[in-house]
Parts: C-alpha cells; sequence; structure tokens
C-alpha cells in the first residue's frame, strides 16, 4: 500500500510567505451575522449601467463568445486611446502601447511580472491596497515600505520616498486616488516624485483605478508628467467608475517594450480577457460618462455626509478627495484598529476595515466604503457613535 | 449647469422634503447658500412644484389606470399644444405625451 502523503509540503515558499488578505479574513467574521450594515467591501452599491448590461447581452445573443486578440478588442483599445488623449492629452498607441487585462488586479500582477528580477527591490506606498506587496513577493522581488501620514493627508512627499531608493530599487507601486485613504497627489508633489524616479532611473506602476472618483481638483496620470509616459505603466479599469466589477476589466497603458512583454505573461496565464466585459466596456466608454458622473455625484454627497458624520462623533475624519472610502482616525479611542473594528462588528454590526490591513500606516485608522446608501451611512454612523460613546464610559 | 444646481436638484428629486440642513451635509454649502439656491431655482421655474407619491391602494381606494393613445387632427391654426390643453384639464387625466409614430399623443387617466 502506498504512504499517505501531506499536501502542504508542496507548497511553493513564496506563497506560504505571503499574508493572508486582512479584508478577507475579516468579512469571515460577518458570515452568518443578521442586522449587519456594511462599510467593509470596497465596491460600488450600483448596478452596471443599463445600456452597458444590454450591449454585453446583445453580443451574447449575436454569438459573440469567442477569444480576442490577446491584447483585446482593437474597437475597445480605440476608444481607450481616445478617451485619455480627450482627458489628458495622452497619446497611446492602441496597437502597442494598451493591453486589456481580466481587472486591474491581473494588470497588477503582470506589470509587476513583466519587470522585477529576484531581488530587485520594488517601494509600495502604504496605507494602499493589499495586493501590492503580495505581488511582489510572489515575483521574487523585495517589497519595501514607505509611509504616507495624515499630516500630509496621506499624499506621497519625495522628502518621505527618497531615503528608500537603494541601488537595488528597481520601481515604485503609486495608487492615488488611494485606496483606503481617499488621498489624491497634487501636480507640484507628482514632479518631486518624477525628478526622484528619473535621478534614480526607476520604473513606476501607477494603479489610477479610481481615477474617475476624483471630487475635488483634477486627477493628473503620473504618466502625463514629462518624461514619464515611457517610465511608467498606467493601470487601470471598469469596475469602480462604470460599477463593472464582476465583469473583471482592466487594462494596462504604456511603452510597447512594456506591454509587450506583459502582453507575454498575459498570453499563457490569461490568453485574453472576458469578450462580453469588453464588449461592455466599448459602450462604456462611447456613451458612459452620463450614468458615470451621475454615479460619482451620489459619492460625492455620501463623501460629504459621511466625514461631518464621523467627525461628529468624535473620529477625526481627513477630507478624502478621491475614491469612495474615509480613513477616520480613531486612535484617540485607545483601541488597535482591529479591536475596534472588531468590537464594533460584535457589538454594533457595522463592519469597517482595520486600518493596518493596508500597513502598518493605517494603523489607529478604519477604512470604511462609503459605496453604501445614504440610509446604511446614517445608521453606521449612530451605531458607531453609541459605541465610542459607550467606550468613553 | 452649476455643479451645486445639480447636487441640489439630484436630492429634491429624490426627496422634495430633503430639509437646506441636510442638503447642505450632502454638498458641503452652508444651509443659507442652499435655500438660497432653492428660492432662486423655485422663482425662475426650474422647481416646478413638490409632490407626494401616494399608495392609494393602502387606503381603499383602489383606482385604475389605462394608457390611451389618440389619433388628432389638427384645427387651422392650432398646433398639438393646444390640443393637450384642453385635454389636461379633466382632472382624471395623470399624464399626457406627444409621440411620434403611429399616434400622435398618449394619456394616462386614472378612474375607479
Amino acid at each position: 500500500m502506498r504512504p499517505p502523503c501531506d499536501p502542504s509540503k508542496f507548497i511553493a515558499e513564496a506563497v506560504k510567505s505571503i499574508p493572508p488578505s486582512g479584508i478577507r479574513r475579516f468579512f469571515d467574521l460577518v458570515s452568518g451575522l443578521e442586522d449587519i450594515i456594511s462599510l467593509g467591501v470596497g465596491e460600488p452599491d450600483f448596478i452596471t449601467p443599463w445600456h452597458i448590461r444590454e450591449m454585453c447581452i446583445h453580443s451574447l445573443e449575436k454569438g459573440q463568445t469567442s477569444y480576442t486578440s490577446n491584447y483585446g478588442l482593437p474597437e475597445l483599445r480605440d476608444e481607450l486611446t481616445r478617451t485619455y488623449y480627450r482627458r489628458y492629452g495622452l497619446d497611446y498607441n492602441p496597437a502597442s502601447e494598451i493591453l486589456i487585462t481580466t481587472g486591474v488586479s491581473e494588470a497588477l500582477d503582470i506589470a509587476i511580472r513583466a519587470v522585477v528580477n529576484p531581488g530587485d527591490e520594488v517601494i509600495v506606498v502604504q496605507p494602499s491596497y493589499v495586493a501590492y506587496v503580495p505581488s511582489v513577493i510572489l515575483a521574487g522581488g523585495k517589497p519595501v515600505i514607505v509611509s504616507t501620514c495624515r499630516e500630509d493627508d496621506f499624499s506621497l512627499t519625495a522628502e518621505a520616498l527618497k531615503p528608500a531608493i537603494t541601488s537595488k530599487t528597481k520601481a515604485i507601486v503609486l495608487n492615488f486616488p488611494n485606496n483606503p485613504t481617499g488621498a489624491i497627489m497634487q501636480q507640484e508633489g507628482m514632479e518631486d516624485i518624477a525628478d526622484l524616479v528619473v535621478e534614480n532611473d526607476l520604473f513606476v506602476i501607477s494603479d489610477e483605478v479610481y481615477e474617475c472618483l476624483t471630487y475635488e481638483g483634477t486627477h493628473v496620470p503620473f504618466s502625463s508628467l514629462e518624461g514619464m509616459k515611457d517610465r511608467t505603466v498606467m493601470l487601470n479599469g471598469f469596475s469602480k467608475a462604470y460599477a463593472m466589477t464582476g465583469l473583471r476589466l482592466g487594462f494596462a497603458m504604456g511603452a510597447p517594450d512594456i506591454i509587450h512583454s506583459m502582453m507575454m505573461i498575459h498570453q499563457y496565464c490569461m490568453l485574453c480577457a472576458p469578450i462580453t466585459a469588453q464588449v461592455g466596456a466599448i459602450e462604456a466608454l462611447r456613451n458612459g460618462k452620463g450614468e458615470m458622473e451621475r454615479m460619482v455625484r451620489e459619492y460625492d454627497r455620501r463623501r460629504h455626509f459621511i466625514v461631518k458624520g464621523f467627525n461628529s462623533i468624535g473620529l477625526e475624519c481627513c477630507n478624502p478627495r478621491g475614491a469612495f472610502y474615509a480613513f477616520p482616525y480613531i486612535g484617540g479611542t485607545g483601541l488597535s484598529s482591529s479591536d475596534f473594528a472588531e468590537r464594533l462588528l460584535d457589538e454594533k454590526k457595522v463592519v469597517t476595515i482595520p486600518g493596518d490591513v493596508f500597513g502598518e500606516a493605517g494603523e489607529g485608522f478604519l477604512r470604511c466604503a462609503y459605496a453604501a446608501s445614504l440610509e446604511d451611512i446614517r445608521k453606521a454612523i449612530e451605531r458607531m457613535g453609541d459605541f465610542v460613546d459607550g467606550l468613553k464610559q | 449647469m452649476d455643479e451645486m444646481i445639480r447636487h441640489i436638484l439630484e436630492i429634491l428629486e429624490n426627496d422634495a422634503r430633503a430639509s437646506p440642513e441636510e442638503i447642505a451635509t450632502l454638498t458641503g454649502m452652508s444651509a443659507q447658500e442652499v435655500s438660497q439656491t432653492i428660492a432662486k431655482l423655485e422663482d425662475t421655474g426650474v422647481i416646478r412644484h413638490y409632490k407626494t407619491i401616494v399608495d392609494w391602494d393602502l387606503v381603499g381606494e383602489n383606482y385604475v389606470y389605462a394608457v390611451i393613445e389618440l389619433k388628432v387632427t389638427l384645427e387651422r391654426n392650432q398646433g398639438y399644444q393646444a390640443i393637450a390643453e384642453r385635454i389636461y384639464k379633466f382632472p382624471e387625466v395623470r399624464s399626457v405625451r406627444l409621440l411620434s409614430g403611429d399616434y400622435d399623443i398618449s394619456l394616462t387617466v386614472r378612474g375607479k
């Protein structure tokens, strides 16, 4: 008889070394509970606009169920070229400088794998989305953390970035508008960072998935700064702006060599993004502006409401200028982020995400998504107010 | 259109009872600015009226609604507007729409 086997011994060291997603862990705590109000999930509460869904349905009816080019449908790449030229004067060649991916998550993974050699250092600015560090580790790179702080409104400064750069630094991952802080970057601060990037010959992976959710000022793509287009791969997608999370569609824009290298990985691991989602994305770019702006205005109103609400219950909250997250400071209560979030869930049934999930710099804060109805936000703040009052007694 | 006016109109279109204070919280304006803007929108006719959506079935008023499509012959010197104005004076008429296609006018009427 053949001996039993422990399959865990086959698991690669790199996979064992990545931390579990703190967001996921928190969702496991929620399952089975009732009367929950969730400010946890980073997903629009809107359904994909009907004209986009209808176009997807129509494409299925016509039998459009084939693979597409590895790079994605030419019409979609043409629309992206037009859109970014119109918005920012950026000129990307649809034939060689755009790759359609299965969500920004895939774009992030293959962008990092396309540029990182084992041992390369990649600077990750935190607090930030939970995927950056694991993606660097899985590519054999070494993540180097640079923290932003609330005194700077969670913007990245060149002063904070400079000490982290070594001779081994290959790239930097930026994410503005930022998840979880809602911070955006002003052009002036970005120019200082661009200078450092050139001085140290770095590459920039810029996750701009919240681009369209910029409420104050104008979004500036990092690649639009002078000399940055060829040093930057811009990652973006349709999930947040057009409420298309489940359709899994993202894209990368960058220099032909970078995009080609990403495509080399993409063709073997994904082949192409789902055609139905690509058809929907074309419709979103052509005719989705009005609906998108309507959703953005609704987020903007919730943003005002939630920030005022947190400040009124004694949780100091900076003004998030982008994305759909508020990041109130809870350090004054004496609880850690995790304890606060777990007790809040346990005692008041409100789901938030502890800030430390997004890096040590997030300790003392909570991520609260305002992609929830105004009514839910109102109730959540009431319950959180009761919770904070309870802590004082 | 001014972005703030758009915000105010969208909020009121969704909830006509939203107070200036509530609107101020949602937009970052002051309550006074909101009140002044609403007054201006009322004066200029942008805000035509505030209505209540009633579920008459719940109070035992079982109304029946019907959609009627009309084909009309225009009289000399009279356009569709004049006909529409005559029709909507009937209290049973809830809406009047000008159509393109086989019919000219579509009415929604309410009766018992």
